[in-house]
């Protein structure tokens, strides 16, 4: 369950990204985790304690009942198993439950208020994250730091006000964006570079008030904008997702 | 220096395991147990082969990044974005991912994406500053790796992961300071370890028992031995979880 500070600072994201605020961040978790690698909450071993398991690289195999929280330390590390001079990989692998749980948390610097998460640094306000380093008012976000008021991102860096942004930096105020930098109030935009107030561009630089690579000016950008926005309150709104994505727009087709 | 990626991945073996094993191409399988993969499309430019590693849909169009200056792109027409049906369906018709997206200093990088500063890289996705690379995702400032993902600073490694500072590692995750650990998990400052689990500063030991010097290198001659043949016959030895979970026979 979210707490007041991270859900108050969804609300403020939303409201700058769609003039709306969204509340009820439990309700979105499913369409913010669509595309970042998330984590499964399971209990831990050893104590009563839940641990956030991340799903990437190794750790998607570790077994649910051999995880276990970081405050188990002292008492696995203590652990050991007899060693003999005929021993084989299989004999050995034999011997190995006894000793080989698996500690998923990984703390480190000054936390404050962060849940349900695994692998972080200096974090203010966070909600299942993994793997986020000196960020704060972040949520269901993977492999990001320096990022601010940022939900469902994965592999960014300094990305603030912003949703659904995935390897990119130097973003603000954005929604959907794929492998960008330096740009602000842009939506389903892949490959830009410096790109502001702009919807549905790619592998473009210095951009302003464009559609899909067309810039239409700023009167125009600003109807086709309300458009697009409302489409997409009502369908969260009413579904608490978004079938359309920066991923699946290339082939996009209505149903 | 090695020449080439394979011999590279021949030298790697020899400081980890004491014994080369044969060739790269025969161990991809064994390699690609910890990473995603790398996709593949063809360019709508030039048709030639478009590697990414994002989930864009698979229909979609797809340009390499070097042909970005020939992109055609046809310009919206006011019919186009009178309502959300026409606004979408022009972008959609108009998108093209780019793939290939390499940068920086590059040298002898192959069906790879998201490089840059690479030198000698195969098959790997997000691969900064490093060198010798092969089957690997999430690499900076590492040398020498091979199936490996989410490191940095490391060197000679194979199927190992999340490791910071740490040299000559098989089939082990989670290591900081740590050089010559096999099958372990979770051992910070430690050398010479194998089949060892939320250590920290230590030295010699299997299973979590520190041993003798010679004891140990005894042993673990004799389970590098066993490790490289089977290696040699299947081309595949059993992962960290199934050893870990006492899975094999």
């Amino acid at each position: 369950m979210t707490g007041k500070g991270i859900e108050k600072a969804f609300q403020d994201t939303t409201k700058m990204i769609f003039g709306k605020a969204l509340s009820g961040l439990d309700n979105y978790e499913e369409w913010l985790t669509t595309r970042v690698t998330k984590g499964r909450l399971r209990g831990s071993s050893t104590s009563k304690k839940n641990v956030y398991v991340p799903t990437y690289g190794m750790f998607r195999f570790i077994p649910d009942d051999r995880v276990a929280d970081l405050g188990s330390f002292m008492q696995l590390s203590a652990l050991n198993i007899p060693i003999e001079e005929a021993d084989t990989l299989a004999s050995i692998s034999k011997k190995m439950p006894t000793l080989a749980t698996f500690i998923i948390e990984f703390e480190e610097g000054t936390n404050l208020d962060v849940e349900s998460s695994s692998i972080y640094k200096n974090l203010v306000n966070a909600y299942k994250i993994v793997d986020c380093f000196y960020s704060k008012h972040i949520a269901y976000s993977f492999f990001s730091d320096h990022c601010e008021h940022a939900f469902g991102i994965s592999k960014c860096f300094n990305c603030n006000f912003s949703i659904d942004v995935h390897d990119s930096r130097d973003i603000i105020r954005s929604f959907e964006v794929d492998f960008s930098k330096n740009c602000a109030d842009v939506m389903f935009c892949h490959n830009c570079d410096n790109v502001r107030e702009s919807m549905f561009c790619f592998n473009e630089k210095n951009l302003r008030y464009a559609i899909a690579n067309t810039v239409v000016g700023r009167e125009e950008y600003t109807k086709v904008k309300a458009i697009l926005v409302d489409y997409m309150l009502e369908q969260l709104e009413r579904t608490h997702k978004l079938d359309l994505d920066i991923y699946n727009v290339g082939c996009w087709k209505k149903l | 220096m090695a020449n080439n990626i394979n011999d590279a991945w021949k030298s790697t073996c020899k400081i980890i395991l004491g014994s080369e094993i044969g060739d790269l191409k025969d161990y991809e399988q064994f390699l690609k147990r910890y990473i995603e993969p790398v996709r593949k499309n063809k360019s709508l430019i030039s048709s030639k082969d478009v590697y990414y590693g994002a989930p864009y849909c698979q229909n979609a169009k797809f340009v390499s990044m070097d042909e970005i200056e020939q992109m055609k792109v046809e310009p919206l027409g006011a019919d186009e974005i009178k309502d959300i049906d026409s606004l979408i369906n022009a972008a959609s018709e108009r998108i093209q991912y780019a793939g290939n997206k390499l940068g920086g200093k590059i040298q002898d990088v192959a069906g790879s994406e998201n490089c840059s500063d690479a030198f000698f890289v195969i098959d790997s996705l997000d691969v900064y500053t490093s060198e010798y690379i092969a089957y690997c995702q999430m690499q900076k400032n590492d040398k020498y790796m091979f199936g490996c993902c989410w490191c940095t600073d490391n060197n000679f490694c194979i199927n190992s992961s999340e490791m910071e500072y740490a040299n000559r590692q098989f089939e082990s995750t989670l290591s900081m300071n740590t050089s010559d650990a096999y099958y372990s998990y979770n051992c910070n400052g430690c050398q010479e370890v194998m089949f060892c689990f939320n250590r920290r500063s230590t030295r010699y030991a299997i299973g979590n028992n520190q041993l003798e010097k010679g004891k140990y290198l005894a042993l673990k001659e004799k389970l590098l031995n066993e490790i490289v043949d089977e290696l040699k016959k299947k081309k595949t030895v059993p992962s960290l979880i199934e050893v870990a979970t006492g899975k094999v026979r």
